[in-house]
C-alpha cells in the first residue's frame, strides 16, 4: 500500500513540471516593435516568424497586405510537434524560430521611410536566418504582396514555385455574388484548379453578404487581384494571411483588419 | 483635413483638458483628405507620440495642428473644415478656426552697436498670433546694406555681425513664409466663435437613443448558409430596448474594444490568434431586432484544435474572447454608442462547443472533422 501511494505521487509531481514547460515555451504570435530616434527594431519569436512580422507591420503601420505561404513539402522543413507517446495523427509545423530586423523610421511619426524596403529587409532577415522557402514583394496599388518563389520539393531539391493565387479567375465565375460568396467562390476556385484545398480561416463582416461583387474588369485576373477587388469593395481597411497547415496538407486564409 | 499636392506630415495635439494634450500623428499623401474620428481613437486606446491615450472622458477641448516635428516653425498648408457636433444632444455648432502665424517680424537688438573689428550677434524674431516669440535666427537670410563696414554671417553662425570699419548702415533678416507676412492670419483682434451655441439641426433629428438591448440564442449556424452552416457558432437576436419602431432602418455596427484573447492559439498554428471583431454592421428592424450576430470559431478551426491540441500535448477546453463595442445609427444619422462592450466567448472541448454572448450561453456536443 505504502509504495503504491508513493508512485502516484512521484507521477503527479512530473506532469506539473511538463505542464510548466509545454507554458514557458510557446512563443506570441506578433511580435514587437520598438523605437531609438529614427531607427526601429522588430523582434518576432514566432515560430511561423515571416508571416508574424509581416502581420505585426501591417497591423502597426495599416499597411494592405496578402502573405502567401510557400508549401511544405520537404520533411526537414517540419517540426513533428507532437505529444510525447502519443500515436496516430502527427501534429507538424513549418520550421522557423525568431527573426528580428532594423529599419529606418521618422523619429517623430515612427512610420517606415520606405514600405517596401521594410518588408524587403524582412525578406531579407527571414533568408539570411536559414528559415524554409524563398519570397518576393511585389507591390500593386496600395497593396504589398509577398509570395514564394522557391521551396524545396519532398526530396529536397529547391524548387521554384507558383503562387496559389497566380491562377487566373474568369469574371463568369463570380457573377452574381455577393462579396463573401466571391472571396469564398475564388478561394475554392483557386484551390480546385491547383490541386489544393483552401479554408476561410475566419468569419467574414455581416454586411459582405449584402453588396454584390463586381468585378473591375471583363478579362480574367489572378486571384489575387479579385481578392483585393472584394477587399477594397468592402471599404474596410484588411489585409490577409494564406498559411499552409503541414498536418492536414491544406492551406487556411485568414482576413484581419488592419 | 486637406493638404496641398505635396504629401505631408502632420501632428494634430488635441488640448482636452487643462496640461493635457494628445499628439496624434497623421500623415497625409498629396491632395489627401482625412477624417479624424476622435471617438474611435478614445476607443481603440491608441497611444499618442509620448505613449499617452486620450481618455474616453475627454469632452471637449482645443486642436492645434503643426508639422510633424511640433515646430511652430514647420510652414504647413491646410484646408480645413471643421465642426461641432454632440452626438450626446444630438446639436450641431460651427468650429471656431484660427491660424496661428507670424505677425511681426523683426531683429534685436534695434539699433545694435557693433565695436570695430569685433563679432556680435544678432537675432530675428517673429511675434505669432499666440503672443509667443519663436526665435528665427537660424532659419533667416541674413545680410548687410554696406558690406564695408559691417558683414553678417549664414553660415555657420546665422547673425553673427563683424564690424569691417567705423560708420552706419543696416543688416537685415528675411525668411520665407509661403503665405504672407504678418497677415498670415485673420486680422486681428482674433474672430470670436460665432453660432457655437448648441442647436437643434434639422438634419440630425433622431430617433430616440436606446437604452440598452436584450440578447437571445437564435439558431446554430449549420441551419444558416451565410454562415456556411458553420455547426460551431451560435447566432443570436438582439432586441433594442425601450423597443421602438423608429429606430426600424437603423443600423448597429460592432468594433473591436478591448484586447481579444485566444488561448486555443499555439506557435505553429496554421490560425492566427483571433485578432478581434471584424467590424459587421446590421439593420434594425422595425421591431428593434437585429442579428443574427454569430459567435464562435468557424468550423475548420474548431475542428484543427480539438483534433490537434490533444496530440499535441495541450489542454482542452481552450477559449477565444471578444469585446464587441457597438454603435446603434438612427436611420437620419443620429448615434449612440453603448456603454459598456459586449463580451463574445466561445470554448472547444473535447466533447462539443458552447459559444457565449452577454451572458446568454449555449453549447451543444460536436466532433470536428
Amino acid at each position: 500500500m505504502n509504495i503504491r501511494a508513493s508512485s502516484r505521487l512521484l507521477f503527479a509531481t512530473c506532469t506539473i513540471i511538463l505542464t510548466l514547460v509545454a507554458h514557458a515555451t510557446e512563443a506570441s504570435w506578433e511580435g514587437s516593435l520598438e523605437y531609438v530616434g529614427s531607427t526601429a527594431t522588430f523582434t518576432t519569436q514566432a515560430t511561423r516568424c515571416l508571416p508574424s512580422t509581416i502581420y505585426t507591420l501591417s497591423r502597426a503601420f495599416h499597411l494592405r497586405t496578402g502573405y502567401e505561404d510557400a508549401p511544405v513539402e520537404f520533411a526537414g522543413d517540419m517540426i513533428d510537434v507532437t505529444a510525447p507517446g502519443r500515436k496516430g495523427l502527427r501534429i507538424l509545423i513549418p520550421r522557423g524560430g525568431p527573426l528580428s530586423l532594423r529599419f529606418e523610421v521618422d523619429a517623430v511619426t515612427h512610420k517606415p521611410l520606405s514600405f517596401a524596403s521594410t518588408l524587403n529587409e524582412a525578406l531579407t532577415a527571414y533568408r539570411s536566418f536559414g528559415y524554409p522557402g524563398s519570397y518576393r514583394l511585389t507591390v500593386k496599388d496600395a497593396w504589398f504582396y509577398i509570395v514564394p518563389s522557391s521551396a524545396r520539393s519532398r526530396a529536397g531539391t529547391d524548387t521554384q514555385v507558383t503562387p496559389l493565387f497566380d491562377a487566373e479567375l474568369r469574371p463568369e465565375e463570380l457573377r452574381h455574388l455577393t462579396l463573401d460568396d466571391a472571396l469564398e467562390k475564388a478561394l475554392s476556385v483557386v484551390g480546385a484548379r491547383t490541386g489544393n484545398k483552401i479554408v476561410l480561416g475566419r468569419r467574414l463582416p455581416n454586411q459582405w453578404g449584402t453588396v454584390y461583387f463586381s468585378p473591375n474588369s471583363a478579362a480574367s485576373a489572378t486571384a489575387r487581384d479579385v481578392i483585393e477587388q472584394i477587399m477594397d469593395a468592402s471599404g474596410s481597411p484588411i489585409s490577409w494571411l494564406l498559411l499552409y497547415d503541414p498536418t492536414f496538407h491544406y492551406y487556411v486564409f485568414t482576413p484581419y483588419l488592419v | 483635413l486637406e493638404p496641398e499636392r505635396k504629401s505631408k506630415s502632420l501632428l494634430l495635439n488635441f488640448h482636452y483638458a487643462p496640461g493635457k494634450t494628445y499628439s496624434l500623428p497623421v500623415h497625409l499623401d498629396g491632395h489627401a483628405q482625412s477624417m479624424i474620428d476622435l471617438k474611435q481613437v478614445a476607443m481603440q486606446g491608441t497611444p499618442d507620440v509620448h505613449g499617452q491615450m486620450l481618455p474616453m472622458t475627454a469632452t471637449s477641448g482645443a486642436l492645434v495642428i503643426t508639422g510633424a516635428s511640433g515646430d511652430v516653425r514647420d510652414t504647413i498648408n491646410l484646408a480645413i473644415s471643421s465642426g461641432i457636433y454632440n452626438p450626446v444632444t444630438a446639436t450641431c455648432g460651427y468650429g471656431c478656426e484660427t491660424c496661428n502665424g507670424c505677425t511681426n517680424f523683426g531683429v534685436s537688438p534695434d539699433p545694435a552697436y557693433i565695436g570695430f573689428g569685433q563679432n556680435y550677434q544678432l537675432n530675428s524674431y517673429c511675434v505669432w498670433e499666440d503672443g509667443t516669440e519663436p526665435d528665427y535666427t537660424g532659419s533667416s537670410d541674413w545680410g548687410s546694406n554696406d558690406t564695408s563696414i559691417v558683414t553678417v554671417q549664414n553660415s555657420p553662425q546665422w547673425g553673427l555681425a563683424y564690424g569691417e570699419s567705423p560708420g552706419d548702415t543696416s543688416c537685415s533678416a528675411s525668411f520665407y513664409a509661403p503665405a504672407n507676412m504678418g497677415q498670415i492670419c485673420a486680422p486681428l483682434p482674433l474672430p470670436q466663435c460665432q453660432n457655437t451655441s448648441a442647436q437643434p439641426s434639422s438634419s440630425t433629428s433622431v430617433c430616440g437613443s436606446p437604452s440598452g438591448e436584450t440578447t437571445a440564442f437564435y439558431q446554430w449556424g449549420d441551419n444558416d448558409p451565410r454562415v456556411n452552416y458553420d455547426a460551431a457558432a451560435a447566432g443570436y437576436i438582439q432586441t433594442l430596448s425601450p423597443t421602438s419602431s423608429a429606430y426600424g432602418g437603423g443600423t448597429v455596427t460592432e468594433s473591436d474594444a478591448s484586447p481579444s484573447t485566444d488561448s486555443c492559439y499555439f506557435d505553429g498554428s496554421a490560425y492566427p490568434p483571433t485578432g478581434g471583431v471584424m467590424g459587421s454592421t446590421w439593420q434594425v428592424g422595425s421591431d428593434s431586432r437585429w442579428g443574427p450576430d454569430y459567435v464562435g470559431w468557424v468550423y475548420a478551426e474548431f475542428a484543427y484544435y480539438q483534433t490537434v491540441r490533444p496530440q499535441r500535448g495541450l489542454s482542452l477546453p481552450c477559449s477565444g474572447t471578444l469585446f464587441q463595442k457597438l454603435t446603434f445609427k438612427c436611420p437620419q444619422g443620429g448615434t449612440y454608442v453603448y456603454d459598456t462592450p459586449v463580451v463574445l466567448q466561445s470554448t472547444i472541448s473535447s466533447s462539443g462547443i458552447t459559444d457565449t454572448r452577454e451572458g446568454q450561453t449555449v453549447a451543444r456536443q460536436l466532433i470536428g472533422q
